[in-house]
């Protein structure tokens, strides 16, 4: 199995714990993020937004267009079974590799927009693309239990999965993998 | 060639000239034999319009806190639909102005094609300087569209020049075509003209979004100057929303007489051609004009411009055959070349029909494709 993460984190403690075990389990792991490190088992690929963001809003988005062309680009060399994103930041961008590639898209959120307060200027824009992250997910990850009941009624109960990130939660993830591929 | 067309509006929803741009040269791209599929901002799916198939995204009642977050979602969403279509098997991307430039980007290197851009007009322009952080945003991603594209194109010559001085793009990608105009249209008018003024009152028209960049604060005041020379004469002012039509409104009745100054708001098509053909001049006083699509409307319509000496204006216009230039930004220079035409309406018939002459000969859509399509040839490095 070969997996695409897509984050916006520099270093995602998630998906580098994650990719870690998944590595140990004969799945292949990639990861488009915008760090400048490396993380163990995993090959990471580095993008950078070269455009002056206006505020964090738009720096999220620009660097979604930045993993997108990444991610295309990847797709000469690689054949992904399975896209995988954490939080809204990436959510744009996941969309479109699920439907470029064609394969299932796993979401997972540590929180969401109206959990955090929802007082920004950008919060509806957010939860517009936490909606459609949800939507367009075979399977939406919950590192926190409350959190399903902010998505009560909004998301198909059997697409939801609550894995805290505790005890064996890497395999739990690898389980819902084998679910989709 | 199958060529997919991202444009942020398109009829029915319009805005300014992009929408009746991207219209004019989809239809007449089909009639050459080209594939054109549109991807674009509204509710309503997939339509079908004489060959031309439209591709609607919403991104929904979503408050955004400005224009440019908006247009990441509305990218997003046209980046999620034109994916689902890449079996359509499309040989080259047409983007235009800024707004479409993230998803462009995106569907550039995704669907692997050929990027073409056109710049309807610079932000720079627009506003008169890059002052504020969202100007500065909306600038980067007008460059940004330039520099991914593999050939871009302006619709004016001075515009040209302009984005190659703003954007550094280089020569054998930059190109000019013009707008085009649908002249048949034209051909089927209503009687319209008592609804603005009476049958003695000779009728001077502007169209356009009332804001600075289209000189309408410098017409406002050389209104009393024209009315003073003509009292006979009527002025309509056609476009704008709400909030400006009041302010301008406003202006305009403090400075002249309300009854002489009549201010439509919107105008549907039909009564808008009308209206064309049945005034007896076209004032456009543009501040910063690309093109100037006012101008060929009212040529179209075989009424004479009074127009800035300004972007492609200059070369629309050919003084005393078909119009009247103007200073750009005086009040006194627009008065008294209105006051000219207006003192000599034979004269004006005459440089009507000449206006004709000029579209039918350059501006057809059907010409403005064929230029196009060389482009999308070179883009596709077919010559």
């Amino acid at each position: 199995m070969r997996v695409l993460f897509l984050t916006t984190k520099m270093q995602s403690s998630y998906f580098e714990s994650l990719g870690r075990f998944l590595a140990g389990r004969k799945v292949e792991v990639h990861v488009i993020c915008p760090t400048h490190g490396s993380m163990e088992g995993i090959h990471v690929h580095p993008v950078h937004v070269n455009l002056q963001a206006n505020d964090g809003f738009e720096w999220y988005m620009l660097l979604n267009v930045e993993l997108v062309r990444c991610a295309a680009e990847l797709t000469k060399t690689y054949a992904f079974d399975l896209i995988h994103g954490e939080e809204w930041c990436a959510i744009p961008a996941s969309i479109a590799c699920s439907k470029l590639l064609e394969k299932p898209l796993v979401v997972t959120f540590h929180s969401t927009e109206i959990e955090r307060g929802a007082r920004w200027p950008h919060s509806d824009l957010i939860r517009r693309l936490e909606m459609d992250g949800a939507k367009e997910a075979s399977i939406v990850i919950l590192t926190h239990a409350k959190t399903s009941e902010v998505l009560k009624g909004e998301v198909p109960k059997e697409k939801i999965e609550v894995i805290p990130m505790e005890g064996d939660w890497q395999l739990k993830v690898l389980e819902v993998y084998g679910r989709l591929v | 060639m199958k060529i997919l067309m991202l444009s942020w509006e398109y009829p029915p929803h319009k805005v300014g000239g992009i929408a009746t741009h991207c219209h004019g040269l989809a239809r007449a791209l089909t009639r050459q034999g080209h594939v054109v599929h549109v991807l674009t901002y509204g509710s309503g799916g997939e339509e079908y319009d004489k060959g031309i198939t439209v591709h609607r995204v919403d991104p929904g009642q979503v408050k955004a806190p400005d224009v440019v977050s908006w247009a990441f979602l509305l990218s997003h969403r046209m980046v999620k639909e034109a994916l689902k279509l890449k079996k359509e098997g499309f040989e080259l991307i047409h983007a235009h102005d800024w707004m479409t430039v993230p998803a462009a980007a995106m569907l550039k290197k995704s669907l692997n094609l050929p990027l073409v851009f056109t710049l309807h007009s610079t932000e720079q322009g627009r506003v008169g300087g890059i002052a504020t952080p969202l100007s500065k945003s909306i600038a980067q991603l007008e460059w940004y569209g330039t520099y991914e594209a593999d050939e871009v194109i302006t619709v004016g010559r001075d515009e040209r020049e302009e984005a190659k001085y703003l954007y550094s793009i280089p020569d054998e990608k930059l190109h000019w075509v013009p707008n085009g105009i649908d002249v048949e249209k034209f051909s089927k008018l209503e009687d319209v003209r008592w609804r603005f003024a009476a049958d003695w009152e000779k009728l001077v028209l502007f169209v356009g979004r009332l804001c600075y960049q289209k000189g309408i604060d410098y017409f406002i005041q050389a209104i009393p100057k024209i009315l003073h020379a003509h009292p006979e004469a009527k002025i309509v002012v056609v476009g704008g929303d709400e909030a400006a039509m009041a302010h301008y409104r406003n202006v305009a009745w403090s400075l002249s007489p309300k009854e002489k100054t009549y201010f439509t708001g919107f105008l549907e098509e039909k009564t808008l051609i009308s209206l064309y053909a049945q005034a007896d001049l076209t004032v456009v006083p543009s501040v910063y004009e690309p093109f100037g699509i006012v101008a060929l409307e009212s040529m179209a319509g075989r009424t004479p411009v009074v127009g800035s000496y300004t972007g492609e204006l200059k070369y629309i216009i050919i003084p005393g055959w078909n119009g009247l230039h103007t200073y750009v930004a005086d009040p006194n220079s627009i008065a008294s070349q209105t006051n000219a035409l207006l003192s000599d309406l034979g004269w004006g018939k005459w440089m009507g029909k000449n206006g004709r002459k000029k579209v039918e000969r350059d501006y057809r859509w059907d010409i403005v494709a064929w230029h196009t399509a060389g482009i999308y040839g070179k883009a596709l490095n077919l010559w």
